[in-house]
């Protein structure tokens, strides 16, 4: 029994940790050759027949109409059971025991490994397997979280594009021409109200709206305190700065401090979305 | 994953599901898998909508 990671192996946890986010984000053509061995392998290492037809795809999109093509109908990729690199979260856990540790009998795990090391999404079926070829590109912002503010985030060579922002997927248009103010302010889903504000930007939601000023700061580095009533939200606060780049932007800012005490002057905000109090502030700060 | 629980101590099991597992899962499977599968089911629903109402529309 392993009852505990050694210095080494504690070592390895981020190396496998990286190992497999570099795997499950690779883009570019699959190798059909690697994939078709490691279909087979997955097949016999638990003594099943290997597929009679192994199918490739352009992209999930195109798997799903060649599932239905060949299933008249039965079946499509989104009602089926999906693979590869599209489940790396589960194949790096066993990986790590197989590859850092002397746990045993887990070779019945190499072939959804090398599956998940080539190919893009897979769905199985006793006689055929799907393997969808990977993205084209996936970007990402400095945090690590899927967007591209001018094109798609995800797109496959076949034409597939995914939308996103911040991580949160959004309508073409929205990306391509920009949400309309009242239609994204009034849409169903409160997140995807945010999502928009922030596409369209907070100024100009905050100019549709007529927000009032609480607190005009001399210093426009410091800020106006703003209050607006957005609907089916109620009444909101931002801080209206000008930063360091001589952009000017507005930040959401809650009506009062984590201790409860009113945020009620442009000072007071600024100083909350540094984490301090107002006569901590020191204009310096800013960098 | 009953050959790994069977040789390896829950506290170890947790560790590597944590540190490994669950942060790959978040970087990659959360967002790329999602995303692409979301895109897809929409893309499917829409066209198989499409279908219906064109077949309504072909039949009234």
């Amino acid at each position: 029994m392993l009852d505990k990671l050694n210095e080494e192996q504690l070592n390895k946890l981020d190396i496998c940790k990286d190992k497999w986010i570099e795997i499950g984000l690779k883009t570019g053509p699959i190798d059909q050759e690697a994939a078709v061995v490691a279909v087979n392998k997955a097949y016999t290492v638990v003594g099943l027949t290997p597929p009679e037809s192994i199918v490739f795809c352009s992209s999930p999109l195109d798997m799903d109409e060649k599932i239905k093509e060949a299933s008249n109908g039965k079946h499509t990729f989104v009602s089926s059971y999906g693979f590869a690199n599209c489940w790396v979260g589960w194949v790096s856990f066993i990986d790590y025991f197989k590859t850092y540790t002397d746990v045993k009998n887990l070779e019945a795990f190499e072939g959804l490994r090398d599956l998940a090391y080539n190919c893009g999404f897979v769905s199985f079926f006793d006689t055929h397997v799907f393997i969808s070829e990977r993205p084209e590109y996936i970007k990402m912002d400095d945090t690590g979280r899927t967007h591209c503010e001018n094109g798609p985030a995800i797109r496959y060579a076949d034409g597939l594009e995914v939308y996103i922002w911040h991580g949160n997927r959004v309508p073409k248009s929205w990306i391509t021409e920009g949400p309309d103010i009242d239609q994204a302010l009034h849409h169903e889903n409160i997140e995807m109200r945010r999502v928009a504000s922030e596409i369209i930007g907070w100024d100009k939601i905050l100019e549709h709206y007529q927000a009032k000023v609480i607190d005009e700061d001399a210093d426009p580095q410091i800020g106006t305190l703003l209050k607006v009533n957005i609907p089916d939200v109620g009444e909101e606060y931002f801080l209206k700065v000008l930063c360091g780049t001589g952009r000017t932007f507005a930040i959401p800012v809650p009506d009062q401090d984590d201790e409860g005490k009113p945020i009620d002057t442009a000072l007071a905000a600024n100083a909350w979305t540094y984490g301090i109090k107002p006569w901590e502030y020191k204009p310096e700060v800013r960098t | 994953m009953n050959n790994v629980v069977d040789q390896v101590s829950y506290q170890v099991v947790y560790q590597v599901w944590v540190q490994v597992r669950v942060q790959v899962s978040n970087q990659v499977v959360d967002q790329v898998r999602d995303q692409v599968w979301d895109q897809v089911s929409e893309q499917v629903r829409n066209q198989v909508v499409g279908q219906v109402v064109d077949q309504v529309k072909a039949t009234i």
